[in-house]
């Protein structure tokens, strides 16, 4: 700015209060100031008196904000500098050398003055609102309130500025006729300079898109709620991820299948290396004696137990259940079901029994029931144990020797110790719902199971959980949890079946059988 | 292939927005927010969570070539080691850690009479850790999203409206039907295998969406604002088959369509801001649902209705350019399932629809380091009630409690 321009505003003039002083009422950043053209710089803090005299300065990032006694407010914006040349009852005089300032002034009164000068201009200024800005050659003007009159020096030209109009003058030109600021700038005075301006714009533009983004986002929770919901996504006892898919098929008018299905992306899907837990099912077919409805609860609801006097018309014949790691299997197969009532004159409930039930590993019978007397009940002699080696049935009575103490079958190992034909165990300590059963038949044949009662979370549930429930608060309690089961076989060659399933159809079955909470932890 | 499939759509933004200015001075205004939080939560009956970070940062070094025209490449990124009282809680307590990324292209082209055009291409990855063991990368939920989108923007002296739409596609690389996976093709029977394999789909959360939204504000007064605005939005799952009354699964796949309208109104002064919104939405989707567990089949199964209400406050104390902020907010929200029943805790089905209702509350103090760096400490809870009693799968009825304390740094 090599030439110098006047800028003169004038308004109303009602009177002014003597001012002597100014302070600097806000900060932002670290403005500095002098207080006297011989004093150095100065950090500026909110509260700091200002005089005649007096400069202040704000670099890239920093604000100050002074108010006069008399209540006069002038912003001064990053990268600019002002001297307070005169501050008395009377006069307010200010040199802009560089950057922008914002003045808000209070009414004046009388011959009082308000001033802002720059190196080309000086503005004369009462009751209004307004800012004056360097910017290279030209001095900008512009007003939010009340009126200005815009005087460029060297010509001696003047143009009025009216609220929300602006104007821009170089030097030894007359001012520009004075436009209509852009819509929205003419009330809504710039707090910001021209950059934080445009960065501002920016942000708003930065955050519309990040905005966006979390809606979106929003709606992939959604889908991962739903299938949280629909319990497709757990943990197991041992810490690993569990996906589970249940399906139900109706491949027969008289029948349906349960299907589940788990995976383990811990372990490789490797189809070299089958069984190697990643893959476990289990499979298990409900045939009726009838067509089945469109609606299975009207099925379901009595096919293991009915009350009343009539015998449920649609009952279950067979059942047959499969759980596999690809490679071994265990099996369950009943048939020759009927529904058989408590009493045979007088009925109160009826209770399904199976006329047969086989249990086989790999394929290979294990032990069959046989309900010889016909009475839907387990009586003695009716299981049968068959040594897998031979494929004959064991004879208790000369190939396991009775512990009349324990109650219990045994066998001698290689070294003379003891082998019950039943264990159980709480692995996990005595207050964990972690059970373990294994039936030895012999040293090379044996079938041991894991069954865990386990949260989504994979943590294991303890008795406290459930000590002190009645029957039904257990029932409930289990519903809300998962079940693991985890087959281990001398057959198996190492590998095991391990799956879990939230099968309510399973619990009500009696193939999952639920503890009693009341010899929990003896 | 993804890649070259951005970089199309990039272009596409461009070009559907005019050609850059070729050999214009660029003018860089490098914009950018970091926020570090550290912090736990609690849920009902359970011990704390150990304590986890938050961080979220984006950076966008935007690339003004003239004062009509921006570029802006942004970079947004977050990282979750504990959860927010937001998160979905009642399902997402497996969730142990997540990061995501995201890097967009918007292009905003101011235009006579105060008006913009925006166009934007954008390609975002999730990544969620399930387990401890498991690897970054490997989640089951982990998610890629490609878009892209056009905005128009016209702006009055009072008043400001927008419209916009997006297209997107979303893609879980690791969710697969089970079903699908060959393993279980060759040890199962094969009429089992066939019978639940059939037409069970294979990528069955992959989809593609389009969202609309309608926004209009207005200055009501020098210090007061409001905003009215309408989102639709559409999702066509590319292989997601509907389930029939029987349990099996028929060929038509599954489309859901979301419509929300919310009004909010902002008070505006230089030591309080007072907001208070309402958002209405209706979901609804032609999935239907077969709980092999009773089994139970149940229409339209994702269809809710839901109102959230949510007031909030802020103070800004002490100084007005650099004050402490306290802000309290309270967010109440009621969804309806229009048609999944409610459950008891035997699981047995009751008539009534399930309904919910999330209540939550929160304070947090920002206070003003140094030039552009506060810090920053959130207290939050929030609870829910709901009919639904049967939650193994899901919490339905829980309370939860969370504080965050960190940093935030703005550029």
């Amino acid at each position: 700015m090599n030439k110098t321009i006047l800028l003169a505003a004038a308004v109303l003039l009602i009177g002014a209060m003597p001012a002597s002083s100014a302070r600097i009422s806000s900060v932002s950043g670290k403005p500095e100031i002098q207080s006297s053209a011989a004093a150095g710089w100065k950090a500026a803090g909110k509260g700091d008196k200002l005089h005649s005299n007096a400069r202040i300065r704000c670099g890239k990032s920093s604000r100050a904000e002074i108010i006069t006694d008399n209540g006069h407010r002038i912003k001064v914006w990053p990268r600019s500098e002002v001297a307070l040349e005169k501050i008395d009852g009377a006069e307010t005089r200010m040199q802009l050398f560089a950057g922008r300032i914002r003045s808000m002034v209070k009414k004046l009164r009388g011959t009082n003055k308000f001033e802002v000068k720059t190196p080309v201009a000086v503005c004369s200024v009462r009751g209004t609102d307004f800012s004056v800005e360097l910017d290279k050659n030209a001095t900008k003007v512009e007003v939010y309130e009340g009126q200005v009159a815009a005087h460029e020096e060297m010509t001696g030209s003047e143009v009025m500025v009216n609220a929300g109009q602006y104007t821009s003058i170089e030097a030894n030109q007359p001012p520009a006729e004075p436009k209509a600021m852009p819509e929205g700038a003419g009330e809504q005075a710039p707090a910001l300079t021209p950059e934080e301006a445009a960065r501002e714009e920016s942000k708003r533009e930065v955050f519309q898109e990040i905005s966006k983004d979390e809606v979106l986002a929003r709606a992939a929770d959604e889908i991962k709620l739903a299938e949280f919901q629909n319990g497709k996504a757990l943990i197991d006892a041992s810490g690993h991820r569990v996906r589970l898919e249940e399906y139900i098929v109706r491949s027969q008018a008289n029948e349906f299948k349960y299907v589940v299905l788990n995976t383990r992306d811990e372990f490789a899907d490797d189809p070299a290396n089958p069984g190697n837990g990643h893959f476990n099912f289990g499979k298990i077919v409900f045939t009726f004696n009838d067509t089945l409805p469109e609606d299975l609860t009207q099925a379901t609801k009595n096919m293991f137990y009915s009350e009343g006097a009539t015998k449920p018309s649609l009952y279950l014949t067979d059942v047959l259940s499969v759980m596999s790691n690809t490679v071994d299997q265990v099996n369950d197969v009943a048939t020759g079901g009927n529904m058989f009532p408590d009493n045979t004159y007088q009925p109160k409930c009826y209770t399904l029994g199976f006329g047969s039930y086989e249990f086989s590993v790999n394929n290979q019978p294990w032990w069959r029931y046989s309900d010889r007397n016909s009475n839907g009940r387990l009586d003695n002699g009716e299981i049968t144990y068959y040594n897998i080696a031979t494929g004959n049935a064991y004879n208790f009575s000369t190939d396991f020797t009775y512990d009349s103490t324990l109650g219990q079958y045994y066998y001698l190992d290689s070294n003379g110790n003891k082998v019950y034909f039943s264990e159980f165990s709480q692995p996990s300590g005595g207050d964990a719902l972690h059970f373990y059963n294994k039936n030895n038949y012999s040293a090379t044949q044996w079938i041991s199971t894991d069954d865990y009662i386990i949260n989504d979370e994979g943590k294991i549930l303890s008795v406290s959980d459930i000590q002190g429930l009645s029957a039904d608060e257990l029932k409930v309690k289990a519903y809300e949890s998962n079940f693991e089961r985890v087959y281990a076989a001398s057959v198996f060659e190492g590998r095991k079946i391990d799956l879990v399933f939230s099968a309510k159809l399973l619990i009500d079955s009696g193939m999952l059988g639920l503890p009693d909470p009341n010899n929990l932890g003896q | 292939m993804i890649n070259r499939r951005l970089v199309l759509m990039m272009a596409g933004v461009f070009v559907a927005c005019g050609v850059l200015p070729a050999g214009a001075a660029v003018k860089v205004t490098p914009v950018a927010n970091l926020s570090i939080l550290g912090g736990q939560y609690w849920m009902s009956e359970s011990v704390p969570s150990s304590f986890g970070g938050n961080a979220d940062l984006f950076f966008s070094p935007v690339l003004n070539f003239s004062p009509n025209i921006a570029l802006l490449p942004i970079y947004s990124g977050s990282y979750r080691g504990t959860k927010s009282v937001r998160d979905l809680v009642g399902g997402g307590t497996l969730t142990q850690e997540s990061q995501d990324h995201g890097i967009s292209l918007k292009l905003v082209n101011k235009m006579k009479g105060n008006m913009k055009l925006k166009a934007s291409a954008g390609y975002k990855l999730e990544y969620l850790k399930e387990t401890k063991e498991e690897a970054w990368g490997q989640g089951l939920f982990d998610y890629t999203r490609m878009g892209f989108g056009v905005e128009l923007e016209k702006h009055w002296k009072k008043t400001n409206g927008r419209a916009g739409m997006d297209y997107y596609t979303m893609n879980y690389p690791h969710y697969q039907s089970l079903v699908t996976e060959g393993q279980f093709e060759t040890s199962m029977d094969t009429t089992t295998y066939s019978e639940i394999s059939a037409q069970a789909g294979t990528n069955v959360l992959n989809y593609t969406g389009m969202a609309l939204f309608l926004e209009y504000a207005r200055q009501m007064s020098p210090k007061v604002m409001g905003v009215i605005r309408y989102d639709v939005s559409m999702k066509n799952f590319v292989d997601q088959k509907t389930v029939q009354h029987s349990g099996a699964f028929s060929s038509e796949l599954r489309r859901d369509l979301s419509h929300a309208l919310s009004m909010g109104v902002n008070l505006t002064t230089p030591r309080v801001v007072l907001s208070f919104s309402d958002a209405v939405q209706f979901y609804d989707s032609n999935q239907n649902t077969f709980d092999t567990a009773k089994p139970q089949f149940i229409a339209n199964n994702y269809d809710y209705f839901q109102n959230g209400i949510a007031p909030a406050i802020t103070f800004k104390l002490g100084s007005v350019d650099e004050p402490v902020k306290l802000s309290l907010l309270w967010d109440i929200s009621w969804r309806m399932y229009t048609e999944r029943l409610a459950q008891d805790a035997e699981t047995d089905y009751k008539s009534d629809k399930i309904s919910q209702l999330i209540n939550t509350m929160g304070m947090s103090i920002t206070y003003p380091l140094a030039s552009a760096l506060s810090a920053k400490l959130a207290l939050n809870y929030s609870d829910s009630s709901s009919n639904m009693r049967y939650e193994k799968n899901y919490k339905y009825n829980y309370y939860t409690f969370n504080y965050f304390l960190g940093i935030n740094w703005e550029l």
